[in-house]
């Protein structure tokens, strides 16, 4: 997977839950850019993005994610940054 | 005088505004505490709360024959229903009331369960032990531990770990 679909399969996650149109998720997009981003729907998203990349955050990873540059990093993270390739639309190595 | 029976008999606080049917189903755990304004309805089936359970103001819990079981150390907010019975509706010339009364499974919460305010238990709802609900949830059916549950019907957003 290319750093490119990442970021639109999480932006298209994180504009579903939070009911945005998902051209304004993105870098510097945070929890203040969206009213619906409480608790609740926070703890959707996390499920949501767990269910879609086929991951498990921890709790303190989940008390972390406070933006949309947060949210890429973790779970770029979990699929291993290596595997991410920079735009190729292939996966790396 | 329920508040002193229940001091003297469980070491629990009974609000002396709340109503609690004193009967041989009921029972309730040491430390646990009701409010004001909460009813519990015992007499139609076994009722248990467990130990240090909290419940607010203005709940309705009742039991019928399959009983309804509340776990040690929960949390119920203010207006939550816990309600042990249903009622058969399958003939439409006669009215509901009429037809009876039933359990089928009856009303299992675990331990450290947390009822947001307003929730809505229902009989068959088997709630496991460190979950959620969020406030105004309903529940009729097993709930899997250590969820957090919103909505009607009550759906599992996240998994406590």
């Amino acid at each position: 997977m290319s750093l490119s679909e990442l970021d639109s399969q999480i932006r298209e996650v994180m504009a579903g839950v939070f009911d945005v149109d998902p051209g304004t998720v993105g870098d510097g997009f945070r929890r203040d850019d969206a009213s619906a981003w409480d608790s609740m729907n926070h703890l959707r998203m996390v499920s949501a993005l767990e269910e879609a990349f086929g991951i498990r955050f921890t709790m303190k990873e989940v008390g972390e994610m406070e933006s949309f540059d947060d949210v890429r990093t973790r779970v770029s993270q979990h699929l291993g940054g290596s595997s991410l390739s920079p735009g190729t639309g292939e996966r790396a190595g | 005088m329920v508040t002193l029976w229940g001091y003297l008999k469980y070491g629990c606080m009974i609000s002396p505004k709340a109503e609690v049917e004193i009967t041989k189903n009921l029972s309730i755990g040491r430390e646990s505490i009701i409010s004001s304004f909460t009813k519990v309805k015992s007499s139609d089936g076994p009722l248990k709360i467990g130990r240090n359970v909290e419940i607010s103001n203005g709940c309705v819990i009742s039991s019928f024959t399959a009983g309804t079981f509340i776990g040690n150390d929960c949390l119920v907010g203010p207006n939550c229903s816990i309600i042990g019975n249903n009622y058969h509706y399958d003939r439409l010339d006669v009215p509901v009331r009429l037809q009876g009364k039933f359990s089928a499974k009856g009303i299992r919460i675990g331990d450290d369960v947390w009822l947001g305010s307003g929730c809505v238990i229902l009989d068959g709802a088997d709630i496991g032990s460190g979950s959620i609900l969020t406030p105004n949830s309903v529940v009729s059916g097993r709930i899997p531990e250590r969820s957090i549950v919103q909505g009607n019907p009550g759906k599992v957003i996240f998994t406590r770990r």
